[in-house]
């Protein structure tokens, strides 16, 4: 067997999706109207058979004009014998209310004609009039039709589809089946939908799900729009709107595509890709004659914006860009092929490939994403520990206790209080060290906490001095105690007079060009450099950078260089204004 | 017996801890206390006064803390480490120190390390497994286990490996026998052998005794000594 060729299917898919109409061959005993003759105006004689029409004006069934008041049509068809015996019916499509006269007799109305608007009530876009068997006899008929359209609203391609004598068994049965794919699309469309709006509300508020969850219910609601026509027969006056929905629902499509592109991929000028489209849709809406038109350019637009989206990402080697550029691709090279035929079965094959492509495109950036959530759930994990671990580790915690074992022995008093902020560190640390912001009072208590602890052990005085902190701003905890422990670990203060000098650390903070920086500067030393004492490990300087790329992503900068006297002088710069934690 | 003790601590409290202790357990024992912040300064003293012992407060956690007890094993005095990292103190033992205490401790555990510096007893642990030797100003490291034997020399140690190499030790032939492992016997006055390596035992008239290692040489072992070594060689 030959296979069909796409063109074909198409258009047989098409016609069929509409329910009727011009089956070229396919339904081989029905004859249907290929001209019509018409007449504006209003006699009862215009129905008879006998009538000659020969002035009245002649036109393709898709060609003739549109016209608003009462009008004649009348058309010849040549019933043959059928092939097998059953039930006859004249089929009429038409944007008008119509009576139906077949050889001079009403066959039957369809809503109610009206020489004027008031008098008429729209008939359905169509209907089926039963032909007795007596007068569904072989041999030539006139077919007369008596028509008003006063509310058709608009001035479309064409208003009379079909009319023609056909099985309504057969008629009934393939709109059903055409209706079956569409159906079907519409389920897997709804579903998709739903699921990444759900996504959207129940997960992590992604914008990329939520569009592209909106954007499986426009191109839904399309199909709605699309198959409403096939599966019931709205009132003609109702044509006008349903096209509008059309169009807007393909004004929707094509943004909501451009958009999950520009979320998905980030373009460079998104906000122009957005835009462009929009002026440019909104143009051909705007100043394109007919619906359909209007239609096939707006989809253009957004398919034509979103191939460039794709070429870019493709470029940049973006995750998920060659599939969806396939999908867009196939898209429109449908739509260029036919582009009246793809607002009906393209929207189903083009915009099916498409959004396929894209959901597994979504589905790789959510696991992507998750990935990299977990991966920051871990480094969180690992910041912890390494700085818990910190206070574990025998060079602070064995040293501390056998200070104070000392202090114990040699005046107990002071032993306890030597205690206690020892105690207060480890226990400020251990409420820290899980969060990934705290506020800057916290820091600096602890900060503090562990200065006096260190000034226990060595029998020393320290002091940390904040210039112009902010204590409510938020930062990452233990970055500045760590910077203190380092200063602490490098420089050797002991040769200062322990009596007499209180060794001072400075905290400063100032907010210049949307940037805040802390400038932390320790005094200089007595000069002599430590032995043994974790030098050049650089432990603590990778925690700190690790805790401010947790906070603030790439948006920070770390510099350290001596000062004129001698101090050592830290700078942590980061954005002025930083969102909310998140907590894990 | 007088000591001449060197400490090397670089946190006040800590070391006034340690300094107060030691003046407590060893009283009029204590020839000379000195407390230095850096190795280094304690090594420069070393080259005024010789030292006894050095208690060393080292971070042992990275290589850099090995590296530095390698410079103080090497040195002619015992080195006994106090430090935070309790968990290192097998690999010090290895390197050669006399005892190990970590922190924090009291002062019945300094006294057992000042006890080992008194007497002539082993080390604590199951003796070095290297030897830290200065040589040019840079510190080689030898496996105990290429060791034939030690012979006094003065103040050093001469050591013989098995590629019949000798190389000069700073410490005593004394202060090597306290780190040694077991194996390693003083069999005469001036040598130590690693009783491993003997192949028999040769008598000699006169009383003369002479150890034939499985090298093909020979070490004096001296009468007072030859018991000791039959009975290690029965056992072993």
């Amino acid at each position: 067997m030959k296979l069909p060729s796409f063109s074909r299917l198409f258009r047989c898919g098409l016609l069929l999706a509409l329910g009727f109409g011009v089956w070229a061959g396919g339904a081989e005993a029905a004859p249907w109207v290929q001209t019509v003759r018409y007449q504006d105006g209003d006699d009862p004689r215009w129905a008879e058979p006998a009538f000659d029409d020969g002035a009245w004006a002649e036109a393709a069934l898709g060609e003739v004009p549109v016209g608003d008041g009462l009008r004649w049509y009348r058309a010849e068809l040549i019933l043959e014998e059928p092939e097998e015996p059953g039930p006859r019916a004249v089929v009429l499509s038409m944007l008008a209310s119509s009576e139906i006269y077949w050889d001079g007799r009403l066959l039957g109305r369809n809503g109610t004609v009206g020489a004027a608007p008031e008098d008429e009530a729209p008939g359905p876009i169509y209907n089926l009039f039963h032909l007795p068997p007596e007068l569904a006899v072989p041999g030539r008929h006139l077919l007369a039709l008596r028509t008003s359209s006063w509310h058709i609203g608009f001035s479309p391609r064409q208003h009379l589809y079909a009319l023609g004598v056909a099985d309504p068994v057969t008629i009934a049965v393939l709109t059903t089946q055409s209706a079956m794919l569409p159906l079907g699309a519409l389920g897997a469309l709804l579903l998709a939908g739903l699921y990444f709006v759900a996504l959207y509300l129940l997960g992590r508020r992604q914008l990329s799900s939520l569009l592209l969850g909106l954007l499986s219910f426009a191109v839904a609601g399309q199909l709605v729009a699309e198959i409403w026509r096939t599966l019931a027969a709205y009132p003609y006056d109702w044509h006008i709107l349903r096209l509008r929905i059309i169009l807007g629902l393909a004004l929707a499509t094509s943004l909501l595509l451009v958009g999950f592109l520009v979320v998905r991929f980030r373009p460079p000028k998104a906000r122009q890709w957005i835009f462009g489209t929009a002026g440019a849709a909104a143009l051909a809406a705007l100043l394109t004659p007919g619906y359909d038109g209007k239609t096939v350019l707006v989809l253009a637009f957004g398919l034509l914006a979103a191939a460039g989206i794709c070429l870019g990402a493709l470029k940049g080697k973006k995750l998920g860009a060659g599939l969806t550029a396939a999908g867009v691709g196939v898209c429109l090279a449908l739509l260029v092929a036919e582009p009246f035929a793809f607002l009906d079965l393209g929207l189903f094959y083009g915009f099916g490939v498409l959004l396929a492509c894209l959901l597994v495109t979504q589905a790789l950036q959510v696991r992507e994403e998750r990935r990299i959530h977990e991966a920051a759930r871990l480094n969180a994990v690992r910041l912890e520990l390494e700085l818990l671990k910190r206070y574990l580790q025998p060079h602070f915690l064995m040293n501390s206790l056998t200070a104070l074992a000392e202090i114990f022995e040699e005046d107990p008093p002071a032993g306890g209080r030597a205690l206690e902020a020892l105690a207060e560190e480890i226990r400020t640390l251990g409420e820290v060290a899980s969060r990934r912001t705290i506020p800057m009072g916290r820091e600096l208590a602890l900060c503090r906490a562990h200065l006096e602890v260190m000034g226990w052990r060595r029998d020393q005085s320290f002091d940390l001095r904040a210039e112009g902190v902010d204590l409510e701003r938020p930062v990452p905890p233990a970055v500045f105690h760590t910077l203190v422990e380092n200063a602490l670990t490098h420089q050797s203060y002991e040769g200062q007079d322990a009596e007499r000098d209180r060794i001072v650390f400075t905290l400063q903070e100032e907010v210049r060009e949307g940037r805040r920086r802390y400038r932390f500067i320790a005094p200089p030393g007595d000069g002599t450099t430590k032995q043994g004492k974790e030098t050049g490990t650089g432990t603590g300087l990778r925690y700190v950078c690790a805790r401010l790329a947790e906070a603030y992503g790439d948006d920070w900068s770390l510099d350290g260089r001596p000062g004129a006297d001698g101090s050592w002088i830290t700078e942590i710069t980061v954005p002025e204004q930083v969102s909310e934690e998140a907590e894990p | 017996m007088s000591l001449r003790i060197a400490v090397v601590e670089d946190e006040a409290r800590v070391a006034a801890r340690l300094l107060r202790m030691l003046r407590e357990i060893l009283g009029d024992e204590l020839e000379l206390l000195r407390h230095e912040r850096t190795l280094e300064a304690a090594l420069a003293l070393v080259e005024e006064m010789p030292l006894d012992a050095l208690f060393l407060d080292l971070n042992l956690h990275g290589q850099d803390g090995f590296r530095l007890l390698d410079a103080a094993v090497a040195a002619s005095f015992h080195t006994i480490v106090v430090s935070a990292h309790g968990e290192r103190a097998l690999e010090a033992f290895e390197r050669g120190v006399l005892d190990f205490v970590p922190k924090p401790y009291s002062r019945e555990r300094l006294e057992k390390a000042v006890e080992r510096l008194r007497s002539s007893a082993k080390a604590a642990g199951s003796g070095a497994k290297v030897l830290a030797i200065r040589k040019l100003g840079r510190v080689d490291l030898i496996e105990v286990d290429r060791i034939v034997h030690l012979k006094g020399a003065g103040n050093y140690a001469e050591i013989v490996l098995d590629d019949g190499s000798t190389h000069l030790h700073d410490k005593t032939l004394d202060r090597l026998e306290q780190l040694l492992p077991e194996r390693f016997l003083r069999v005469h006055r001036s040598v130590i052998l690693d009783l491993h390596r003997i192949e028999s035992l040769l008598t000699h008239p006169g009383g003369r005794y002479e150890a034939q290692l499985k090298d093909g040489s020979t070490v004096t072992v001296s009468r007072s000594r030859i018991g000791e070594v039959r009975r290690w060689l029965e056992l072993g």
